[in-house]
């Protein structure tokens, strides 16, 4: 069984690239669970054709800890397991704990089986604390991919999960896998991309185009794979799922510093093509 | 970077304030807090001060649920059991680190029961913000925010007495007590806010008062100024405990003059007090040795027993150690200054120290010295030296103390039994 966590900043897609993918990978045969990791509870929607799932911690709020895994675990597209961990509402509580609470508690209940080929760990926006870092902390994902595009902020977040990826790579076993590009259609965004993955001590493992085909899957509620299995959208999501499958480079990445990380972006990226576009 | 304290003398910032709340009579504290902090806090102060504890805690016993989802809803309905089942004037909701970490609104929940008119107050301070003496001003603190009236009409003769911290001092209540029936003598009326039963009125009219006396070197800084500039209650600060005549003759000099009472009744009761307490002492004779002596303990004690010891009664003060930390250079140089102004002695070695093995090496350079007065942990190095000991500082887990204290003149002769007690 292979854990894959997913980090990238708010808004990357990593919930698209994740549930798209995993269609690639059923597609494959492979045995898929995935674990959303966001109070949002968004992360399955497209592989359960809907967000009807009740998560971890709305059933132990209401239910008490003697939860049954067939009120948590849902069936999606291809018999993927599909979880939302869930969380407390916007503005109290913990949300970081309540990831923990919740991986915790699918561990207690037997959720991880051996017939599972792959886990996917569908993260929150940035590391923003301890409870967010779970997936990657105590042996349980050992891969990590980051979404990114070519787009400042996304790299600046890349860069700082980078961080903690660093951190308990040194404690445990976790390695990052490489960048997925989740195309913004930004200048030169491949050569940016490769040499920002370099630095990273890491790859550029696949390169999404942007297509508009993705956002009619997502309104209605299916993975590309489904809603148009012939797209070329669809073969970019199966040759990703392929790369998942192949990939064998993992690194414990050297994030950069701040300067280092401008300079890179000034060399290939968008400070440079800014002036291009001075009217 | 963090540093490891052996033997802390305290608790957190939860301990403090729940020292001051647990003493005023009819108030209630209600933690918002993991299940252990309420034993814990007690532990750390109530258990350590002569075996009082009289307190009855509720707990909001934050658990993983309350953590993940906010503590709130589980503070409302033990503030609900709290209200119900204790009979108090005020309640105030203490703060635990986990409700201050996951940041749960307690003002909001305290302010919806204020609406309906329940007196309950929130002190907004968790416990990793501190130790127990900064809990101790946050007490204060709050009770300035919430309880204390503005615009109330000066009182002649109303002194408020504070700095001597119930609990932390095991030996608050005879403090408060003896230095009360001192300042009664002079005509005046005391708010202690721990003593007597007193209670909410005595805090809320704290402001009529003419004149705050604080009994300590270094606390309720902050306090005082706002006694001052919201209350107009000026502050006088003894920095100090005074034990025995000559430090309690200044003592009352020092209230006399800030008050402008009658100089007639202050000899008076200056020159009655002291004749009655030599009258005393002088039975002792020359029964009494001569003693090397190490005090190790909070200020305000170790100010008024090696001034005591030293001036009136001749021994030598060879080593004070503070316990209790000192962040503000003026306040080292208070204290300083008092365990060093002595009439005859030499002035000790004054060292500034919490961890208990750095004491007792700190004690190790006084090989001459043979009396040690400190708390019930000293207790083990004076045994292992062979050197004589009185218990009677901050932890003190092998007596029970009611209301006995060191203060004033009848605490002078207190200090002396005990210290010369050598079963």
């Amino acid at each position: 069984m292979r854990q894959i966590a997913i980090y990238g900043k708010g808004g990357i897609g990593k919930s698209t690239t994740t549930q798209n993918l995993t269609a690639g990978l059923v597609e494959h045969g492979k045995k898929v669970m995935v674990v959303g990791c966001d109070p949002k509870a968004d992360s399955t929607r497209l592989l359960l054709g809907g967000l009807a799932q009740k998560t971890v911690l709305d059933t132990l709020r209401e239910e008490g800890e003697d939860v049954s895994l067939d009120h948590i675990v849902k069936e999606g597209f291809g018999g993927t397991r599909c979880v939302e961990s869930g969380g407390p509402e916007p503005g109290v509580g913990c949300a970081g704990r309540g990831i923990i609470t919740s991986i915790n508690m699918l561990e207690n209940q037997g959720a991880y089986t051996d017939d599972l080929d792959f886990v996917f760990y569908d993260v929150l926006g940035d590391v923003v604390c301890g409870g967010f870092a779970m997936p990657i902390r105590e042996g349980k994902a050992q891969e990590i991919y980051i979404v990114a595009s070519g787009e400042m902020m996304a790299l600046y977040a890349a860069n700082n999960i980078s961080k903690g990826i660093k951190k308990y790579a040194r404690s445990g076993g976790v390695r990052l896998g490489g960048i997925i590009c989740n195309s913004r259609n930004v200048d030169r965004e491949i050569p940016l991309l490769r040499a920002f993955a370099k630095e990273l001590n890491t790859q550029l493992l696949y390169f999404v185009p942007r297509d508009n085909i993705v956002q009619h899957a997502e309104i209605n509620k299916q993975t590309v794979i489904q809603y148009k299995p012939t797209s070329a959208q669809a073969q970019e999501y199966r040759n990703l799922a392929e790369a998942i499958i192949n990939n064998t480079s993992l690194t414990v990445p050297t994030p950069m510093t701040q300067e280092r990380l401008e300079e890179i972006l000034q060399e290939f990226g968008l400070m440079e093509s800014a002036n291009e576009y001075q009217i | 970077m963090s540093v490891v304290t052996e033997s802390a003398r305290g608790a957190c910032v939860l301990g403090g304030i729940n020292d001051v709340l647990s003493a005023i009579h009819r108030f209630a504290p209600i933690y918002h807090s993991g299940p252990g902090c309420c034993m814990q806090t007690c532990a750390g102060e109530h258990n350590n001060s002569g075996f009082l504890n009289s307190v009855s805690l509720p707990s909001s016993n934050m658990l993983e649920k309350e953590v993940v989802f906010g503590g709130e809803k589980k503070l409302r309905s033990t503030i609900e059991g709290a209200v119900e089942i204790i009979d108090a004037d005020a309640y105030f909701v203490l703060t635990g680190c986990t409700a201050g970490i996951i940041g749960d609104d307690v003002q909001s929940v305290v302010s919806d029961f204020r609406d309906k008119g329940v007196k309950i107050y929130a002190i907004d301070t968790p416990g990793f913000a501190g130790d127990s003496l900064f809990g101790y001003e946050a007490a204060f603190k709050a009770l300035l925010d919430n309880i204390v009236e503005a615009g109330l009409p000066k009182k002649k003769g109303l002194v408020n007495l504070f700095g001597i911290i119930p609990f932390h001092d095991p030996y608050w209540f005879g403090n408060l007590e003896e230095l009360t029936r001192i300042l009664e003598r002079l005509g005046l009326t005391v708010n202690t806010f721990f003593t007597r039963r007193q209670g909410l009125e005595n805090v809320r009219t704290s402001s009529a008062a003419e004149l705050n006396i604080i009994v300590n070197p270094y606390l309720l800084k902050k306090a005082s100024e706002i006694y001052e500039k919201k209350f107009g209650v000026p502050s006088l600060r003894i920095p100090g405990l005074p034990i025995g005549a000559t430090d309690t003759t200044i003592f009352i000099r020092k209230v006399g003059e800030a008050l402008n009472l009658d100089q007639e009744l202050i000899d008076q009761v200056i020159a009655d007090e002291e004749d009655r307490v030599y009258s005393i002492l002088e039975r002792t004779g020359q029964s009494l040795g001569y003693n090397r002596f190490a005090v190790v303990g909070d200020p305000n004690f170790a100010i008024g027993a090696t001034r005591f010891l030293a001036n009136d009664y001749s021994q030598s003060p060879e080593i004070v150690v503070i316990t209790e930390p000192q962040y503000r250079p003026e306040d080292r140089e208070r204290i300083v200054k008092q365990l060093t102004t002595l009439e005859y002695a030499r002035s000790p070695e004054v060292v500034f120290e919490s961890d208990y093995f750095k004491i007792t090496q700190a004690l190790d350079r006084h090989p001459e010295v043979d009396m040690l007065i400190g708390s019930s942990l000293e207790r083990e190095y004076a045994s292992a030296h062979d050197i004589h000991c009185a218990v009677a500082t901050f932890p003190i887990f092998d007596k029970t103390i009611l209301n006995k204290g060191y203060a004033g003149y009848n605490g002078g002769l207190s200090l002396v039994e005990d210290v010369f007690n050598f079963n």
